[in-house]
């Protein structure tokens, strides 16, 4: 799973969330490191969405225009719960494996 | 004409690039995103961002970036036998076909109410043919169809032929029924069981592209 796809399903866990607020929110997650354009968000729920792992949650109209809010679907949260779990084993075996040398890779 | 309008003519526009299927499920919500992201009196799309809606357009279009519409996910129907299909009809297991399919970033195995599976492609370890004759523990019972599961080894089959034996690298819970359970590795009869082996194999895996951040 790539960085952005990991961040928006993480966007999501803490509830539901409409286009600009998901890219408000990864910017937040991410220390304002991933900019999310419209183009790679949307590209990304279609693809999402499709395999399940998010759903509309409800949609509304705000100052005329079309707000549709996302969710996570239990399959989305399992694959996000999984790979949560990948990256923090990843990053233990690194962080110990650093410890030796006071965390300076010489 | 205000700059506002200005804007979101150009917007739409750059959206007219996208399929149309694509764009009405989704120019509006697009639409409106572009706009709130926008600077107050700001005339033109963001250069970064023009490129951006073009490239993902171009990319939907040619198929390379799979969207609801443009479905490049594969669906491998699990084989099941003339007695197993009127018996999972009599269980009301097959109101749907039971299937695996394959996405781009899940595999999700489904035979009714009776298995519900959706396991991350990276957690698939391997993935090969199984003869019938390799079946071991209760599993060896030939007349065994349907869901049944045995130390982490869950049988999804309608049929005696066609098995595949798919490993996993890490126990991923799964719903049996009302249940959940840890499996480790999962056996299923396909109607293409080469098709299968050779899609879910991590070897023939499309790799993602490096600066796409779809799954």
């Amino acid at each position: 799973m790539q960085e952005a796809t990991f961040l928006i399903l993480t966007a999501l866990a803490a509830g539901s969330q409409h286009g600009y607020g998901i890219i408000i929110d990864v910017q937040a997650i991410s220390a304002g490191r991933v900019e999310l354009k419209a183009g790679t968000l949307y590209a990304a729920l279609d693809r999402l969405r499709a395999d399940k792992l998010i759903e509309v949650d409800r949609e509304e109209i705000v100052d005329s225009r079309l707000r549709r809010y996302y969710r996570l679907t239990p399959a989305g949260g399992e694959l996000l719960a999984d790979e949560a779990a990948r990256l923090q084993a990843n990053a233990r075996v690194a962080m110990s494996r650093l410890k030796p040398t006071g965390g300076v890779v010489t | 004409m205000s700059d506002s309008a200005d804007l979101e003519r150009r917007y739409r526009r750059l959206l007219a690039c996208y399929p149309r299927a694509f764009r009405l499920e989704h120019e509006q919500e697009m639409l409106a995103v572009l706009m709130a992201g926008a600077d107050e009196g700001q005339q033109r799309p963001r250069l970064g961002e023009s490129a951006n809606l073009i490239k993902h357009a171009v990319w939907m279009r040619l198929g390379l970036s799979r969207g609801g519409i443009m479905i490049n996910e594969r669906t491998f129907p699990i084989k099941v036998d003339r007695p197993s299909r009127t018996l999972m009809t009599a269980f009301g297991a097959s109101r749907k076909a039971p299937h695996v399919t394959m996405s781009s970033s899940t595999v999700d195995v489904r035979m009714g109410w009776a298995f519900q599976a959706t396991i991350p492609r990276e957690a698939v370890a391997s993935a090969r043919p199984l003869n019938r004759g390799e079946l071991r523990g209760p599993f060896r019972l030939s007349v065994l169809r349907g869901v049944n599961y045995w130390r982490g080894t869950a049988l999804v089959n309608g049929a005696g032929t066609g098995l595949v034996e798919i490993t996993l690298d890490r126990p991923k819970w799964v719903r049996l029924g009302p249940l959940r359970a840890p499996m480790r590795r999962l056996i299923v009869s396909a109607e293409d069981q080469s098709g299968l082996v050779a899609e879910l194999n991590p070897s023939t895996q499309r790799s993602p592209g490096s600066d796409d951040p779809t799954p």
